[in-house]
């Protein structure tokens, strides 16, 4: 049955003259499970929230949206709330009100369900989600990935047929993100719901899809079943190579006429299967000797945020050497933040020493620890905005270099527009530029690539190994395992308050088994040392049979 | 703590700390005053253990300050226990009477940190929420943003001190503030939305709560009503008067004057009653 029908939707943003949708014709059946993917700016999360009045944006619009053969703009209201559920980007401002079981009860208050209904289906949401255990807390106690689990089961327990999801593990790390997605699957499978979902970290989103729908520029660039997309990857679809999972960028990169993979696990038998090596093949690593005073250094670190709880440092050692990109990686709550911000000065170790470029950073003064010493990027860089334009927000640390820094971080274009009114990938740019304009030898990153997508991380990279060639040091953290593997020079894996493991990057993800990128896990029995997709390119054009 | 009465239903907790605080802050009896005033630290110590002793060690020297201020300062009364250097008399009316009026607030003082322990924010909104449910939905909003804009707020400081701008400074802390409502009202879209994409502004809102009327509840409010309304007979009567001046004078005891006190005392003591006899109950059943 078709559930979702679009007929030649254009839509334009008021005072906007291109338009964001040009045409778009789209079909979706019952029990579908679609993934919405393409560049930023794409015009993704506009199609999707097109299929759900409440959230469609206002603007100039042509065409028809059906859902069920009605009109969505003559659909009433309570059907509307009822039978299209929307999952958010952003959980935390997904959540409303301040307990668990409020938050459940919700969409269900809304419709005006009796005490009975309403327990009942929180009961049954509550336990087919697992949520028990954490049924009465305060919903600001939770974790990103609980409450991103708790959007999903209130939105369910309204009981849609169609579920839209908006990018909805952007703001999770990546183990909660598979969780999440793992739960989607799930629902899918069981529960035979329509799934429409855009999202540009489809490691995890492929292996599931029956469908991929690519849009460019506001049109359908194609729309086949995910293996087929595999294919496309070295020709029109080169763009979306990015964010593809790993095994079909490989794939792509290599060529075949083989089946496309799409998991590890069909990486490694496509691997085995087009490639002839004997034994595995190692490569000479460079010598990763450096001398000198490291920039961070830290000795026996003990911290604890409240005297009673546990220390989140427990003695930790660590060198981050000059001139380098350092990625301290670890799992949720293994206090990488924390030795972030004790390295940077932020917060105060109550044992051990902190020296940052040889001085003690405890008797570094404030005005000078962050003026051309260190500067940090925090995760939420909004948090650093204060100015009306792009311009002044660079201007107020240093008017003479403002230009040039805009320059080298193309933000030009943008200069005059107030810094919320800019992209994401944009509003971490003007932030990085704000803080290089401090002009820090030691540049700290919390978490750098959270909600970047896949063509930016890249630029991203190139810019943090510029800086490094031009002396500076990157301290960064990071739950990107990919990412670390690409851009930095030494890993280090923070677990336990200490570091389990310290090494070159390449030495550091091929000792690993689980801890390490997607690429390396389909190479590794032949080509051990190669960490990333290009690595294993290159080995393959080089092995082949 | 295993508590009989914190597991009741809101109304009963509501009607309950509704009585004895009206009744708390009325009366001047020293009878009944004495009564509410030890089931309260009774029942405040069984909720809060040693919070509520390490309390105590501040409200009993206030009580005494008051005292001691009220007998310097006031000079009614017939009965002069001494006279000061300047001439004041110093009356024990007027020292029995500070005593009262300090004992009713430490008495009300004590109930409210029972309320505190017992009445949580959602059986508050439950209450609340029955009479009117989208002050309850606000009351509930205020309490999930409170936290999350406090993290927030700490969040931009840390942010804001890593590139070299402090909290200290007045400038710096309205940037911060300014950071904060900019934020907030941007993200204040999305919150929106997550409501209105789950049908918020739909006619006929219900209110969804995890509690339950029991028999047992339902029993205990009227077992409240009924020892409310024989108080209040009692001050109809006058059993519950207390005069201090010019001379202290209490109404004369009759025996309808021990029913009183024994209602009275039912009625202060029933939340501890309840707790006792519901943990002897459960360790018997061991």
């Amino acid at each position: 049955m078709e559930q979702i029908q679009i007929e030649n939707l254009h839509f334009a943003y008021p005072l906007c003259a291109d338009e964001a949708l040009c045409g778009v014709d789209l079909t979706v059946h019952a029990g579908e499970y679609v993934a919405l993917c393409g560049e930023s700016g794409c015009g993704k999360t506009t199609l999707l929230r097109h299929l759900k009045n409440a959230l469609t944006p206002a603007g100039k619009r042509v065409g028809t949206v059906r859902f069920c053969g009605t009109p969505i703009t003559e659909l009433d209201a309570r059907t509307e709330a009822e039978k299209i559920g929307f999952v958010q980007q952003d959980p935390e401002n997904a959540v409303v009100t301040d307990k668990v079981y409020h938050e459940l009860a919700f969409g269900l208050e809304s419709l005006g369900l009796g005490q009975s209904e309403m327990r009942l289906r929180v009961a049954e949401m509550a336990s087919y989600f697992g949520i028990e255990s954490w049924f009465e807390s305060s919903t600001d106690t939770l974790s990103g990935g609980q409450l991103q689990l708790l959007n999903l089961a209130s939105v369910m327990a309204m009981h849609p047929d169609v579920l839209l999801l908006d990018e909805p593990t952007s703001q999770l790390d990546p183990v909660a993100a598979s969780d999440f997605l793992a739960t989607i699957d799930r629902i899918h499978r069981e529960l035979g719901l329509t799934v429409i979902l855009t999202e540009h970290r489809l490691e995890d989103v492929l292996p599931c899809a029956d469908r991929v729908v690519v849009l460019h520029r506001g049109r359908v660039a194609a729309d086949c079943a995910p293996r087929e997309i595999g294919a496309a990857l070295s020709g029109e679809l080169a763009f979306l190579r990015g964010s593809m999972p790993s095994a079909m960028r490989i794939y792509a990169g290599v060529g075949s006429s083989l089946p496309c993979p799409l998991t590890v696990c069909e990486g490694k038998r496509w691997l085995s299967d087009t490639i002839c090596v004997s034994e595995p093949v190692r490569r000479e690593l460079p010598d990763d000797k450096s001398d000198g005073v490291p920039a961070v250094r830290m000795r026996e670190v003990f911290f604890t945020y409240e005297k009673q709880s546990p220390d989140v440092l427990r003695g930790l050692t660590m060198d981050v050497p000059q001139g380098k990109v350092f990625a301290l990686l670890g799992g949720n709550g293994a206090g990488k933040s924390t030795a972030l911000k004790a390295a940077a000065g932020l917060l105060k170790p109550y044992r051990g020493k902190v020296e940052l470029l040889g001085r003690d950073v405890k008797k570094i003064p404030q005005k000078e620890l962050y003026r051309q010493f260190a500067a940090v990027l925090p995760q939420q860089v909004r948090t650093l905005f204060t100015e009306k334009t792009v311009r002044l927000e660079l201007e107020t640390i240093d008017r003479d270099q403002a230009d040039a820094i805009a320059e080298r971080l193309h933000l030009t274009a943008f200069l005059d527009k107030h810094p919320y009114d800019v992209s994401g990938g944009e509003q971490q740019r003007v932030a990085l530029g704000k803080v290089l304009l401090t002009k820090p030898k030691l540049l700290f990153l919390d978490e750098p690539t959270k909600g970047m997508d896949s063509a930016f991380k890249e630029s991203f990279g190139k810019l943090l190994r510029e800086l490094c060639a031009s002396g500076a040091t990157v301290f960064m953290v990071s739950h990107d395992v990919e990412f670390c593997a690409r851009v930095a020079d030494r890993c280090a894996m923070l677990f336990d308050g200490v570091l389990a493991a310290d090494a070159p990057t390449v030495p550091f993800f091929s000792n690993n088994t689980f801890y390490t990128t997607a690429a390396n896990r389909i190479a590794r029995h032949v080509f051990p040392d190669a960490i990333t997709d290009e690595d294993v390119i290159a080995l393959c054009r080089e092995n082949r049979i | 703590m295993r508590s009989a009465f914190t597991k009741s239903h809101p109304v009963l907790n509501f009607l309950f700390f509704g009585s004895v605080v009206a009744f708390g802050m009325v009366f001047f009896h020293p009878v009944f005053l004495g009564v509410s005033f030890v089931a309260a630290l009774a029942y405040s110590v069984r909720l809060r253990g040693r919070g509520t002793l390490r309390l105590m060690r501040y409200l009993l020297p206030t009580l005494l300050v008051v005292v001691f201020l009220g007998a310097a300062f006031n000079h009614y009364g017939v009965t002069t226990l001494f006279v000061l250097p300047n001439g004041n008399r110093v009356t024990l009316e007027a020292i029995v009477h500070s005593f009262a009026t300090g004992g009713m607030v430490l008495t009300v003082f004590l109930w409210f940190t029972c309320y505190d322990a017992v009445v949580t924010s959602d059986k508050f909104l439950h209450v609340f929420g029955r009479v009117f449910p989208t002050g309850a939905l606000l009351i509930s909003m205020t309490l999930r943003f409170i936290p999350l804009l406090t993290r927030r707020m700490h969040k931009i400081f840390e942010g804001q001190k890593g590139i070299g701008y402090s909290g200290s400074k007045l400038r710096n802390a309205l940037h911060a503030l300014s950071i904060l409502v900019t934020w907030s009202l941007e993200n204040a879209v999305d919150v929106s939305d997550s409501m209105k994409s789950r049908g918020y502004g739909l006619r006929g809102r219900t209110s969804y709560t995890r509690f339950l009327w029991t028999r047992r509840d339902i029993l205990l409010c009227a077992a409240i009503l009924a020892l409310d309304a024989l108080t209040v007979a009692g001050v109809i009567v006058g059993q519950t008067r207390a005069m201090y001046n010019p001379f202290i004078s209490l109404p004369a005891i009759t025996p309808f004057s021990y029913v009183l006190y024994v209602g009275y005392a039912l009625l202060c003591f029933m939340p501890l009653a309840l707790d006792l006899t519901e943990e002897h109950k459960w360790n018997r059943s061991r």
